[in-house]
């Protein structure tokens, strides 16, 4: 049995404070979101919310609901997340395989290894990504949401680098038993490689979920608009200069737009789901049943 | 004989062929095929003419990069703030994740990792207000504190001298968390054997984390350390333009905030480009040679 | 072995080069935008066969095409407009439905975005090649469009079709926005008119706190400051606590609120702002740039004293305009300079928060008793015809009658265009949903003066038809206006209406703007053609050496006595260029 020296149990009293100290100045910008979407709004206005709400409300929250197009944005995530997800996932798992084998085995691995690098490195650009996809017609669909960011390359040299940490006898002994590379790949490699996918599955949902920009460029309606496009439209800036020649009515629906408590709950409402996500794969992140050794 | 071999090798590995297809399909044909826009770098671009009909002007596009009124100062920006980044958001994150193993109270580890990946989902439009507010020298958090210590305010967002450091502390905040969950993951996958065989050596847990965990997690730290050198230029565009501000131009301007204005206000294609190209250019440069390096000291094939 | 390897790769490299060329030359044709049939044979009375000889021949105005032709376009609404009412989308409301049944057009909105993206999806459009036939532009795209050769020339089209009263439109300005259209002599797009002094500086202040400290209403620069050092000193909402300052300001110094523009035309240098600077008559004549005039060193001065003695925030420099409008709703302070629609942002949420913050809207104060108050151009958008679009003319005819149906001086004026189907049972932003939409110069001086004139009158025969949907103001005006001076009960107006008194009422912001116009205050641009060669390529650069300076001469961080030697930087990174070229213009008017 392992005696606790008070060495130990002061470095554990002190590690406990530390992390909870960390942990909270990085959720308080969360809860001050949350606080304001709770206010009235004056006092948001005025800057007098913190940590808590000020004359608690939940106006916003039911205005924001009202919003048909924060609904729809809010589906076409949801929809988006998962085929994207599903895509990314299984063409990770394709290509880290292949890639995690020795140049003896697979002889063109560092010529594939580097043509998937290349495009980590270099761009052509905004615009021939932009013709490219609307010369293939998928403007406006989900597709175009899923298929440009299809091989998440950072992801694969992850999981490339996972499999090369599986003990090799594994994979040798299934060849011999006479399992082929499928097999191999989706019976033995997958399942043991738990903690890595889970995180993979996490950066995956999170680039989707957090992407805007490509939404803006390709779809043609906001009812085509995934949820962060939708926001970013509502939290940003708007630019006063275009305003000297506004009408009445313009300027009467700016009033609506630059309430605080309103942007607060459509951000609280967006980054929602993806925090909800992690405690549920939490449970991945075991301790391994990996056996064997490191790479020689 | 070398047919035959060949043939041989094929039959062997024409199922990873096959696994690495629909990979490849997709990344030639969104991926490779737009880097034919990369010639606008080169032009002076007309869109009604395209990118191979725009008028071929060779380097001028560069030399007007270099030509640009403050731009070393503008580089040298970038790069100290990208590599106080880089250095802060790779240790950070190891000396988290190693004491967040240390930790026996599941509930209390698990919590901790949910809320430290928090601020990653924030985009900067709201932190830049967040943290205005907190390091305002009127009565900001910060602000507060050290005035507890009997200091003067000090004023973050709006001195010269500490801007850049502004800059990398709150970008190292958002982000440790994902580089955290990182590195967990490898500790999670490092042998308990190991630490059996290690204990019954003796060993108390300073050692075991230094000759274990810390090996045990090396070649994850390697492959992070080099593909974050592909960012020594990307100082951080996002962040830096919602915290920026006129008396902090001096020391605070990236490449990309100099390259936004010029190509918001006139649309300067070609000199966009080109920049990005540089910058591509350059991360090629910095991580090839880290690549080279691992492989011949350490043996080490990073991808 | 190794040369199998080599040949392989050289074959994918090789593909790719192929299918990367093949993609691409064939590509940037945009497929949309091809309006359907033949040429228009547009009915009754249309000659189109002599556009070049002189008199032009006049064509219908609002003939219609037969068969129906498809036009193009793309738009942008803002939130309130974007939720439709029943039965109504962008593809099929009023206006699309007026455009088939009475011009033969079919209107395909190829996108829609929020207004604050437009800019950005616009410019992939435009650097794509992807264009519709029709679209809104602003002054930069305009000039990149023009210079690539990818929109329409319209100088005959416009002369052929349009109507008197469009003509009398646009031509209500003077012509400038016309001139501002036009390149070369060809006219190149439509401009779209609108409000002629809508960024004439206002000066808002508290008058309560003025009330509270016996103070009076500033009109000359040394009562101005002075007002600003009662209100950081003498506590002025009576909270016994130090807690206040003069005047607000943001850390982008000028532009639409809590900005310096006003202070700067109180010692006469005109200004503008960022993407929209203005150009002086100096003392020699010349055109001189507002923020390198030596009036504009005496106001730094003077901003770098109140700076020091603590009336502006010390903070200003990283503050943007949220987190002023912070401290204004917060009341921390008494005083800004803004324009006319800070009524509607950030002023409503002060009143809201405490119904006795009353706010009030003031001519600047001057330096020397005569008000100079800077105007910028009041047309900053166009509508442009792809180049190549087979019925130009179509644009034409769409601004026609968009103008005769919701303009009040058109005989066929139905407000049901400008305000929705369900008017007057329910109103919103109808006119938006036309691909062309333009305003009258007057519009918002208009409504001023309808108001007031109500007010006197109490007469609905008064009533113009300026003043259609604003039923809510209307009866704000019968129970607040009172008497003569126009006082009315300001303080007490419920908050939700308070915004619409204080913008259009006998008191409010037009009522300054009226009071410029009226005195003949208004400066108009000196320059107003389009961006020259340096300004091109420098702008951006010598802007951000401006904003740098100014704030450092403010904050005291470079004295005020170097101001020269930053006069000489801007000369040399191109501001002297500049000038010359703005000088050249203006020899050849």
């Amino acid at each position: 049995m392992v005696r606790a020296s008070t060495g130990r149990t002061v470095f554990q009293l002190i590690n406990y404070l530390l992390l909870a100290f960390f942990a909270f100045i990085c959720v308080a910008p969360l809860i001050n979101v949350l606080s304001v979407s709770l206010s009235e709004s004056a006092y948001a206005a005025a800057g007098s919310v913190k940590l808590w709400p000020v004359h608690f409300t939940i106006e916003s929250y039911v205005f924001a609901f009202k919003d048909k197009l924060l609904l729809s944005s809010y589906g076409v995530s949801i929809q988006r997340v998962i085929i994207g997800v599903a895509i990314n996932m299984f063409l990770t798992i394709l290509v880290a395989y292949p890639l995690s084998k020795e140049v003896r085995e697979f002889r063109f691995r560092t010529l594939y290894a580097w043509f998937l690098f290349i495009t980590i490195l270099f761009h052509g650009g905004l615009i021939p990504w932009y013709v490219t996809i609307r010369q293939l017609n998928l403007m406006d669909s989900i597709w175009a949401l899923v298929l440009p960011s299809a091989v998440p390359v950072f992801n694969c040299i992850l999981l490339l680098n996972f499999f090369r940490q599986l003990p090799k006898e594994l994979q040798e002994s299934a060849h011999m038993d006479g399992a082929g590379h499928w097999t191999i790949l989706w019976r033995i490699m997958v399942p043991l490689s738990k903690p890595a996918l889970a995180t993979l599955v996490l950066f995956a949902c999170v680039n989707h979920w957090n992407s805007w920009f490509d939404g803006l460029i390709l779809m043609k309606r906001p009812e085509h608009y995934p949820l962060q496009t939708y926001l970013q439209t509502k939290v940003i800036s708007f630019d006063a200069s275009a305003l000297a020649g506004a009408t009445k009515e313009e300027l009467e629906s700016l009033m609506a737009v630059s309430d605080r408590t309103l942007k607060a709950a459509q951000i609280f409402l967006s980054a929602l789901p993806i925090m909800c996500l992690y405690p549920f794969l939490q449970k991945y992140f075991v301790k391994g049943i990996v056996m064997g050794s490191v790479k020689e | 004989m070398k047919k035959h071999n060949f043939g041989k090798g094929l039959m062997r590995e024409w199922p990873m062929h096959l696994m690495m297809l629909p990979a490849v399909l997709l990344i030639i044909l969104f991926s490779y095929i737009p880097y034919a826009g990369l010639a606008i770098a080169f032009e002076r671009f007309n869109p009604s003419k395209g990118f191979f009909g725009s008028p071929f002007v060779g380097w001028d596009n560069f030399e007007y990069m270099i030509k640009m009124p403050g731009i070393s100062q503008v580089i040298w920006n970038t790069v100290y703030i990208a590599c106080m980044k880089m250095v802060g958001g790779l240790i950070v994150p190891i000396v988290f994740a190693l004491l967040l193993n240390e930790v026996i109270h599941t509930k209390f580890k698990r919590a901790v990792q949910t809320l430290i990946y928090l601020p990653h989902f924030l985009s900067w439009v709201i932190l830049g207000g967040v943290l205005t507010d907190i390091l305002s020298p009127s009565g900001g958090l910060v602000n507060s504190l050290i005035g507890w210590f009997g200091a003067e305010p000090v004023f973050f967002l709006g001195n010269e001298k500490l801007f850049p450091y502004v800059l990398a502390v709150s970008d190292i905040w958002k982000e440790f968390g994902f580089g955290t969950i990182i590195y967990l993951a490898a500790i999670t996958s490092i042998n308990p054997v190991l630490y059996e065989a290690a204990i019954c050596d003796g060993a108390n847990r300073w050692r075991q984390i230094w000759h274990i965990t810390l090996p045990g997690m090396t070649p994850i730290i390697v492959l992070m350390m080099t593909l974050s050198l592909g960012n020594v230029l990307n100082a951080g565009f996002d962040q830096v333009f919602n915290l920026y501000s006129p008396v902090v131009y001096r020391t605070g301007d990236i490449l990309d905030t100099l390259v936004y204005r010029l190509g918001l206000i006139d649309a300067q294609y070609g000199v966009a480009t080109a920049v990005g190209l540089f910058k591509s250019v350059v991360s090629t440069v910095f991580i090839v040679i880290s690549y080279i390096c691992a492989f011949r000291f350490a043996n080490y094939r990073i991808f | 072995m190794k040369n199998v390897n080599w040949k392989k790769a050289a074959g994918i490299i090789l593909a790719v080069i192929m299918l990367t060329i093949s993609a691409c030359s064939s590509d940037n044709k945009p497929n949309e935008g091809d309006s359907g049939t033949e040429s228009p044979s547009a009915s009754s009375g249309a000659d189109t066969t002599h556009a070049s000889e002189k008199p032009v021949e006049k064509a219908d105005p609002l003939g219609k095409f037969d068969p129906m032709i498809e036009v193009t376009t793309v738009k942008s609404l803002d939130d309130g407009s974007m939720n439709f009412p029943e039965g109504e989308s962008i593809d099929n409301n009023l206006w699309t439905q007026g455009f088939e049944k009475e011009l033969g057009i079919k209107l395909k909105v190829e996108w829609l975005v929020p207004d604050n993206q437009y800019d950005q999806k616009l410019n992939v459009m435009i650097a794509s090649d992807d264009l519709p036939d029709i679209m809104m532009v602003n002054a930069v795209q305009l000039k990149q469009l023009v210079d690539n050769d990818m929109v329409a020339d319209l100088t005959e089209v416009y002369a052929q079709y349009k109507s008197e009263l469009t003509d009398q439109i646009m031509t209500s300005d003077g012509g400038i926005g016309l001139k501002q259209a036009t390149f070369d002599g060809k006219l190149m797009a439509l401009p779209q008119m609108n409000g002629a002094a809508d960024s004439a500086p206002i000066l808002w202040i508290r008058k309560d706190w003025l009330d509270h400290l016996g103070l009076a209403v500033p009109t000359t620069m040394e009562e101005l400051i002075n007002v600003a050092k009662a209100f950081t000193e003498n506590d002025p909402d009576q909270n016994g606590q130090k807690d206040t300052y003069g005047l607000a300001l943001e850390k982008g110094l000028f532009g639409g609120e809590f900005v310096l523009n006003g202070f700067f035309n109180g010692y006469h240098a005109l200004t503008g702002s960022p993407g929209n600077l203005l150009w002086n008559k100096g003392s020699d004549g010349n055109l001189i740039m507002g923020y390198v005039q030596p009036e504009a060193k005496t106001a730094l001065g003077k901003l770098a004293e109140m700076y020091k003695a603590g009336y502006i925030e010390k903070d200003f420099a990283v503050k943007d305009v949220g987190k002023v409008g912070e401290s204004v709703v917060s009341e921390k302070i008494g005083m800004f300079y803004g324009l006319h629609w800070n009524v509607f942002t950030p002023l409503p949420s002060a009143v809201q928060k405490n119904p006795a913050a009353d706010w009030r809207p003031y001519p600047i104060p001057t330096v020397d008793g005569t008000i100079t108050a800077e105007n910028l151009l009041g047309v900053s958008n166009f509508f442009v015809v792809k180049k190549g679009a087979v019925n130009p003319e179509a644009a034409v005819k769409i601004l026609n009658y968009f103008l005769l149906k919701q303009n009040p001086l058109s005989p066929e004026f139905d407000a049901r265009f400008h305000n929705g189907p369900q008017y007057p049972d329910a109103s919103h932003s109808e006119y938006k949903y036309s691909p062309i939409f333009v305003f009258h110069p007057q519009q918002n001086i208009l409504i001023h003066r309808g108001f007031v004139e109500y007010g006197k009158a109490r007469d609905t025969n008064v009533l113009s038809a300026w003043n259609q949907g604003n039923q809510a103001d209307i009866d704000l005006l019968e129970n607040g206006y009172n008497g003569t001076d126009g006082e009315g009960k300001a303080a007490g107006v419920k908050t939700e209406v308070w915004a619409g008194w204080m913008w259009s009422g006998p008191i409010g912001a037009y009522s300054v703007v009226n009071s410029y116009l009226e005195n003949k205050q208004i400066v108009e641009p000196v320059f107003y053609g389009a961006p020259t060669p340096t300004m091109t390529a420098k702008q951006s650069t010598l802007e951000k050496l401006i904003l740098e300076n100014y704030t450092k001469f403010i904050m005291g961080v470079r004295p005020i006595e170097e101001f020269d030697k930053f006069v000489q930087d801007w000369d040399s990174l191109g501001g002297a260029d500049i000038t010359k070229e703005v000088n050249d213009w203006a020899m050849s008017k």
